[in-house]
């Protein structure tokens, strides 16, 4: 279970993409499942964590994986935001589960395989 | 009691059997729920706070993540035992599923969480488990790389069951040079069976006022061991003011000593000079 709310602050771990900083997004591909679970929703938690979201990679990543439902470009100020929005925010963010794919680290190549719902993130001890 | 972290690593000491056993055991699933309760009293997350962002350091089966669901909060795990994190699946939790080491480090965006748990893990990062391993440094290289996951004024709780006072000087002193301020709570000190160790960990300065949180104890009374920060230090008793009575405690104590030649006290003792000729 890969929500788009951890893929978005999940970063590649080996060594020479943390210090290039170029570490960050990590590209879905290959996805064969993706889940809907239903999540308790909360608009405080939503506002408040939007601050630490990356908006223009979470509109890419969701369009990759053919998801056209975030509409704006960007946001100025969440707290002036309709409700609807956040309700879309909580429903990409929290709903939907990657179960089967890969995440593709865009500076290494390195191919973080996501099985039965865990992503091994584990690395060779020459990368680290 | 022998110490599983004796035995082997631990994605190799909780293979499918050992998680197994160890999820569906009703005393460690108590145990583990009382300190993930504790572990978050720790936190010091205000009553009608929001839910939170946390990150649930060596996760395993999920028994630590169950009370998370249950208290509201989203939260991410990681763990190293395939075996646990496969149990963690079936068991329906809210949370996401990481398989890392934390060993080499926690890899987030910066400032991603609003604070981190973890609950007897700690001590697992003391084991050398290959010939290229240091302890020391993926220890550091842990702190340092979670110092930066974590939003600014947050708190990362440990509860770990350390091995003697050395190994807890030993992590706490990576902890801080990582960055963290804080230090470790010890709940019920003189009992043998409920003691519990919590390294209560602030990441960077707050808004709000720190405090190191109060440990539990039998009686009631507070223990906290800890960085004694310097205003709270007990004033010198012993100091004396005068120069006589400074010399002649000074002289005292050599005697004592059982120093020869000790001069004599006298009425020039510690007596000022008259001024230059």
């Amino acid at each position: 279970m890969v929500r788009l709310i951890t893929h978005n602050i999940l970063t590649c771990a080996a060594k020479a993409c943390v210090d290039s900083g170029k570490n960050y997004p990590l590209k879905f591909s290959n996805v064969q499942g993706i889940d809907i679970r239903e999540q308790e929703f909360n608009a405080d938690f939503i506002r408040n964590f939007f601050s630490k979201v990356d908006y223009g990679v979470l509109k890419e990543t969701l369009l990759s994986l053919g998801d056209d439902s975030l509409k704006v470009d960007s946001v100025e100020d969440i707290n002036t935001q309709p409700e609807e929005f956040i309700r879309l925010l909580h429903k990409v963010l929290l709903e939907m589960d990657i179960t089967q794919g890969e995440m593709v680290c865009t500076n290494c190549q390195h191919s973080y395989q996501i099985n039965e719902g865990i992503p091994n993130m584990l690395l060779g001890a020459h990368e680290i | 009691m022998s110490r599983p972290e004796h035995i082997a690593p631990p994605e190799i000491f909780y293979g499918d059997d050992e998680a197994s056993k160890y999820t569906s055991n009703t005393r460690v699933q108590q145990i583990q729920a009382d300190m993930t309760y504790r572990a978050l009293e720790l936190m010091g997350f205000g009553e009608d706070e929001p839910p939170k962002f946390l990150l649930d350091i060596g996760c395993g089966s999920g028994l630590s993540g169950e009370i998370l669901d249950e208290e509201g909060h989203y939260w991410v795990g990681c763990d190293i035992s395939p075996s646990m994190l496969s149990i963690a699946l079936d068991r329906d939790l809210e949370g996401d599923l990481l398989l890392s080491d934390i060993g080499a480090g926690v890899h987030f965006r910066p400032g991603s969480f609003d604070g981190a748990i973890s609950i007897s893990v700690l001590q697992w990062l003391c084991n050398a488990d290959s010939n290229t391993a240091n302890p020391g440094s993926r220890l550091l290289k842990f702190f340092n790389s979670l110092y930066a996951s974590l939003s600014r004024g947050s708190r990362a709780v440990f509860q770990f069951y350390p091995e003697s006072d050395d190994q807890v000087s030993f992590i706490m002193g990576f902890a801080q040079r990582a960055g963290f301020s804080g230090g470790l709570v010890v709940d019920f000190p003189n009992s043998r069976k409920a003691k519990k160790f919590y390294l209560c960990l602030f990441a960077g300065v707050s808004n709000k006022e720190v405090q190191m949180p109060a440990a539990k104890t039998d009686n009631g009374t507070v223990v906290n061991e800890g960085r004694q920060s310097i205003k709270h230090r007990q004033p010198r008793k012993n100091v004396k003011h005068s120069a006589k009575e400074y010399i002649n405690h000074k002289k005292e104590l050599q005697r004592k000593k059982g120093k020869e030649g000790v001069p004599h006290n006298s009425k020039y003792t510690g007596r000022r000079r008259k001024g230059a000729i």
